[in-house]
C-alpha cells in the first residue's frame, strides 16, 4: 500500500500531495518537510530508494523518490508494495503527463491542476495502485472530459 | 450566492492570470498578493455562475501548491460537492483531501452526498470512488459501506477495482466490518478475469492479513490458483509477496509452491518479479537446495549489477541468510559494491557486517572499512565499527593487543562526531578493564593519538558538548578531540604505577608542549591530576631524576590557568608528599601554594549564615593545658597511622614480588615447552608472546571496584 504520495518541485514547493491514512494535518505537515530535505540526498547514481530509518513516517515504511526535470516524486510504502513496481509506477505518471500536456514540465502542473489530481486519482484510489495500463487510464480520463462537455 | 456584473466579468482574473501575478510578484508584496486573491477567491466561490465558480476553484488549488493554508474552504468544497455540475463536483472532489482530515466536522455533510453520486452514472461513481479513498474516516465507512459492497458486482470493471481498493480502506479503518462481507467479495474475486480487479482484490486481502491475520485460510485458495495460472508480472509480484505472509501464517502453504517458484524463476526475465521471488526464497525456502542455489546464482547477478537499485535489493536479500557462514560467500562481492554505493547503500551494508562480523572476518572487515571511509559515511562507519567491536563484550576480537596497538589509534584519527567520541571513550574503558595487561601499552597508544593531536591546530573546531560540573557549577564545552584527550589522559594516570620511567618522562615531555595547555582548557584539571599522580610515581622510585623540577614548573603553569584547583586533589597532594619527600624538599615547594585556597563552592558562604553570637575569629579552646594534651593525642595517632601504612606498604611489595616471580616462571615453561616442540614445528616463534584474555564475565577483575568506573561516568 502507498502511504503517502507527493510532487515536490525543485523549489520545496508541494504541487500533489496524497496522504491514503489518517493523518492530521498537523502531522502531514512534519512529514512533508522532513521528506524535502531528504531530497538533498537523491544523486544520479544513488539507489532510488531507502529504508524509513529516521522513521518520518514509519520505521517499517520505505520511501521511494524520483527526480524527473524539475519535480521530485516522492513514495512512501509499505512492506506490501513492490519497489521497483513503484518506480515503473512514477515513470508511468511521467509518460502520461507527456502524453496529455506534450512535453510536460512543472508549469502544466500549475496551470492544469484538476486534470493532474484526476491523473493521480485514476491510478492510485486509498492507496492501492488500480491501474498501470496507460490507454486505460487515458480512456478514465477522456470519458470525464466527455461528460463535462455533455453538461 | 450573487450574479457578477458585465463590469466584473471583465476584471475577473483566471488562473493563469494568478499564476503569472505570483511569479512576477516580490517577496515583499507576495503577503498583500495572496491576501487579495484569497478575498477574490472568497467572493467568487459564492457566486452563481458556475465558471467564475469554477475559476475560483482552480485558484484555491493553486494557493495549496504556494503553501498556503486553504481549511477555510472546507464548506464552500463540501457544498460544490452537492452541486449539479459534474465539472464543479469532480474539482470539489479532487480538492476534498486539501481541507478535509479524518477529524473534519464537515464529513458528516458529505455522507448523503455521496450516495445520491454512486446512483449516477459510472464516470461520477467512479470520481466519488476516488474521493472516498482519500478521505474516509470510520463514520463516513460504516455508512457508506453497503453502497461501497453493491459496486463490487458493477459491470464495468472501472468501478468494481475502486470500489474494493476502497473496501481495503474501510476494512482497515474499522475491522468489525470484515465479517459477513469479506466472503462475499472473495467469490466474485475467484469468478474475475480482469487483471486489474484481481490485483485490487490481492491488496485487499493484504490489508485485511494485517487486521485479522488469522482469516488467512480463505484466501489460500484464491492465491494459489492464481500463481498457477497467472501470466501478468505486476499481478505475480502481487501474489508472491502475500504468499510470503502465507507461508509465515501457514508453513505448509511452501511446499505447494516450491515448483511454481522454480518455473517462474526459470522463465521470467522481469527484475522486479526475480528479486520478489529470491527474496521469498532466501527467507522460507532454505531446505530446498537446488531452488536456493538458482536463488543465490540471481542474487549475485543482482550484488554485481551496474544499476544501484538492483544492488540495494540484492542486500536487503542477504538479510535473510542467518548464518554468518552464508554471508562470507557473498563477501567480497559485497565490499566491493560498497566502494560504488550511495550513503544509503552503504548504510544497508554497514547493518549487515554489524549483525554477521565475527572473528573470522574481523579483521578483514575493520581495515576495509577504515580504509574506504568517506567524509558523508565516515561517521556511520567509526559507528558500526565500534558496535562490532564491543558486540556481546569484546565476542569478535581474538587478538586485543593489535586492536588496542593498530586498529584504535586509527578509528580515534577518524572520528569527527562526539557522540562517536564518547562511544569510542566508553570501548575503551571496557577494554582496559576486561583485558588487565593491556593497561601497560597505555602510553603507546597515548603517543600514537595524542601526537597527532598536539600538531593539528584546529581541536576547537566542530560541534561541542556543553557540560556543567555538578559541584563547582562549572560550564564548559568540549568537543571530540577533546572528549577523547580527557579519557586518555585518565587512562595514563591509572596505570602510572605500571609504566617505565622512560614512558613517564615522555609523556611530561608531550604535556610540555605549550599548545597542548592552551588548546585542551577544560582538560587541564584532568591534567593536573595526571601530573600529581606521575610526579608522586617518580618522587618514590627516583627522588633525585632530573624531571622533577620540570613537574614541578608544569604544575604551577596550569595552577596559574586554574582558577578554582580542587581542595581535594591540594589535599592529596600534600598527604603522598609528606610521605616521601624531606622537610627541606617541602619547604621548597611552599612557594607553589603561598596563596590563600579558595572555599569549594564560592557561592556557599551565601546561603549558610554563621549562627547568631557566634564569633568565628575566636578560638574554641582557652584552657592551655587542655591544647597540650589534644596535640600529644593527635603526634601518637599520626604515628601509629605511619606504622600501618609502612606495613601495608610491605605486603604490597611482597604481592608484587611474587606476581613478577609467577609471571617468569610461566615464561620459562612456555620456553621449554616450545623448545620441546621445536623439532615437530617448521614455524618457530622465537620471542614468547604475551596472551591477552578478555574477561567476559559479569564480574570484574579483583582490584576494580564498579563504584570507580560509575564515578568517572558520572563526571562526565
Amino acid at each position: 500500500m502507498i502511504k503517502v504520495f507527493l510532487i515536490v518541485s525543485s523549489s520545496g514547493k508541494i504541487r500533489i500531495r496524497r496522504f491514503y491514512d489518517e493523518v492530521e494535518f498537523a502531522r502531514q505537515q512534519q512529514i512533508e518537510q522532513k521528506l524535502i530535505v531528504l531530497t538533498s540526498k537523491l544523486s544520479p547514481n544513488s539507489c532510488n530508494f531507502f529504508k524509513d530509518l529516521d522513521g518520518i513516517y514509519d520505521k517499517k515504511c520505505k520511501i521511494v523518490m524520483r527526480f524527473f526535470g524539475t519535480l521530485y516524486f516522492i513514495a512512501v510504502i509499505d512492506e506490501d508494495e513492490s519497489e521497483l513496481g513503484v518506480l515503473d509506477l512514477i515513470q508511468n505518471i511521467v509518460d502520461l503527463m507527456d502524453k496529455i500536456f506534450d512535453n510536460a514540465c512543472e508549469l502544466d502542473v500549475l496551470y492544469h491542476p484538476d486534470k493532474m489530481n484526476a491523473l493521480i486519482d485514476e491510478i492510485i484510489v486509498a492507496g492501492i495502485v488500480v491501474e498501470t495500463n496507460i490507454m486505460d487510464i487515458q480512456e478514465a480520463l477522456k470519458q470525464q472530459e466527455t461528460q463535462i462537455k455533455n453538461k | 450566492m450573487f450574479h457578477l456584473s458585465q463590469m466584473d466579468q471583465i476584471f475577473l482574473k483566471s488562473l493563469a492570470d494568478v499564476v503569472r501575478t505570483s511569479r512576477t510578484t516580490s517577496q515583499y508584496d507576495k503577503l498583500t498578493f495572496t491576501t487579495q486573491t484569497i478575498a477574490d477567491i472568497k467572493n467568487e466561490i459564492q457566486s452563481r455562475q458556475e465558471s467564475v465558480r469554477y475559476q475560483a476553484l482552480l485558484k484555491l488549488f493553486f494557493l495549496a501548491m504556494e503553501g498556503n493554508n486553504i481549511r477555510w474552504a472546507e464548506f464552500q468544497i463540501i457544498n460544490l460537492m452537492g452541486s449539479g455540475d459534474f465539472q464543479l463536483k469532480l474539482g470539489a472532489q479532487l480538492a476534498a483531501h486539501l481541507v478535509i482530515d479524518n477529524q473534519s466536522q464537515g464529513l458528516i455533510m458529505v455522507t448523503n452526498v455521496f450516495i445520491k453520486e454512486f446512483k449516477c452514472g459510472h464516470v461520477e461513481c467512479s470520481t466519488t470512488l476516488s474521493c472516498l479513498g482519500t478521505i474516509a474516516n470510520k463514520d463516513l465507512s460504516d455508512n457508506l459501506l453497503t453502497h461501497v459492497l453493491k459496486l463490487t458486482t458493477n459491470t464495468k470493471p472501472l468501478i468494481r477495482k475502486k470500489a474494493i481498493a476502497v473496501l481495503s480502506k474501510i476494512f482497515t479503518i474499522n475491522p468489525m466490518n470484515i465479517s459477513g462481507n469479506l466472503e462475499m467479495v472473495i467469490q466474485q474475486l475467484q469468478k474475475e478475469t480482469n487483471i486489474s480487479v484481481l490485483a485490487c482484490g490481492i491488496s485487499l486481502f493484504c490489508s485485511v492479513l494485517k487486521v485479522a491475520p488469522k482469516l488467512y485460510p480463505l484466501f489460500l485458495s484464491i492465491v494459489y490458483d492464481q500463481i498457477s495460472k497467472q501470466k501478468s508480472n505486476w499481478l505475480l509480484i502481487k501474489l508472491v509477496r502475500i504468499s510470503n505472509k502465507l507461508i509465515s501464517l501457514e508453513p505448509r502453504f511452501q511446499g505447494k509452491l516450491i515448483e511454481h517458484y522454480t518455473r517462474l524463476l526459470n522463465q521470467t526475465n522481469s527484475k522486479s518479479l526475480q528479486y520478489e521471488l529470491i527474496y521469498s526464497i532466501m527467507k522460507y525456502f532454505k531446505n530446498h537446495s537446488q531452488l536456493y542455489e538458482s536463488a543465490g546464482d540471481i542474487l549475485k547477478q543482482f550484488l554485481n549489477h551496474q544499476d544501484p537499485n538492483l544492488r540495494c535489493l540484492g542486500l536487503e536479500c542477504l538479510t535473510h541468510i542467518s548464518t554468518s557462514a552464508g554471508l562470507m560467500e557473498f563477501q567480497e562481492q559485497i565490499l566491493e559494491s560498497f566502494k560504488k554505493s550511495d550513503y544509503f547503500s552503504k548504510l544497508q551494508i554497514l547493518q549487515l557486517f554489524k549483525d554477521f562480523t565475527n572473528q573470522q572476518n574481523f579483521q578483514t572487515v575493520i581495515e576495509f572499512f577504515l580504509k574506504h571511509s568517506d567524509l558523508e559515511s565516515n561517521h556511520k562507519i567509526i559507528e558500526s565499527l565500534i558496535f562490532i567491536i564491543t558486540k556481546d563484550k569484546f565476542i569478535n576480537v581474538d587478538d586485543p593487543e593489535k586492536l588496542l596497538l593498530i586498529y584504535i589509534p586509527v578509528i580515534a584519527q577518524k572520528i569527527d562526531t562526539i557522540d562517536n567520541a564518547i562511544r569510542f571513550k566508553e570501548m575503551l574503558f571496557e577494554l582496559l578493564t576486561r583485558v588487565p595487561g593491556l593497561k601497560v601499552y597505555s602510553d603507546q597508544l597515548c603517543n600514537q593519538i595524542l601526537q597527532t593531536y598536539a600538531t593539528q591546530s584546529d581541536s576547537l573546531q566542530g560541534p561541542t558538548l556543553n557540560i556543567v560540573q555538578r559541584h563547582t557549577q562549572l560550564k564548559y564545552s568540549l568537543n571530540h578531540r577533546e572528549i577523547i584527550f580527557k579519557s586518555l589522559i585518565m587512562i595514563v594516570g591509572e596505570s602510572v604505577k605500571l609504566l617505565k620511567l622512560e614512558a613517564l618522562t615522555n609523556i611530561i615531555q608531550f604535556l610540555e608542549q605549550l599548545n597542548i595547555l592552551n588548546c585542551y582548557e577544560s582538560s587541564l584539571s584532568d591534567i593536573d591530576s595526571l601530573l600529581f599522580k606521575i610526579y608522586i610515581q617518580i618522587i618514590k622510585t627516583d627522588p633525585q631524576n632530573e624531571i622533577i623540577p620540570q613537574i614541578e614548573q608544569l604544575i604551577k603553569n596550569i595552577y596559574n590557568k586554574l582558577h578554582n584547583i580542587s581542595i581535594v586533589k591540594i589535599s592529596f597532594f600534600y598527604e603522598s608528599l609528606i610521605q616521601n619527600k624531606s622537610k627541606d624538599q617541602l619547604q621548597e615547594l611552599q612557594n607553589l601554594y603561598e596563596e590563600d585556597l579558595p572555599p569549594i563552592n564560592l557561592e556557599a558562604q551565601k546561603f549558610i549564615k554563621p549562627p547568631e553570637g557566634l564569633d568565628l575569629s575566636k578560638s574554641f579552646q582557652i584552657d592551655i593545658e587542655e591544647i597540650e594534651k589534644i596535640k600529644n593525642t593527635n603526634s601518637e595517632y599520626i604515628e601509629q597511622k605511619q606504622l600501618i601504612q609502612q606495613q601495608q606498604q610491605q605486603q604490597q611489595s611482597d604481592s608484587n614480588q611474587k606476581e613478577q616471580e609467577d609471571q617468569n616462571n610461566q615464561i620459562e615453561r612456555r620456553q621449554e615447552n616450545e623448545e620441546e616442540l621445536k623439532q615437530f614445528n617448521n614455524k618457530v616463534d622465537p620471542s614468547p608472546k604475551k596472551v591477552f584474555k578478555i574477561n567476559r564475565d559479569e564480574e570484574l577483575p579483583p582490584g576494580i571496584d564498579q563504584n570507580d568506573i560509575k564515578k568517572f561516568k558520572e563526571e562526565e
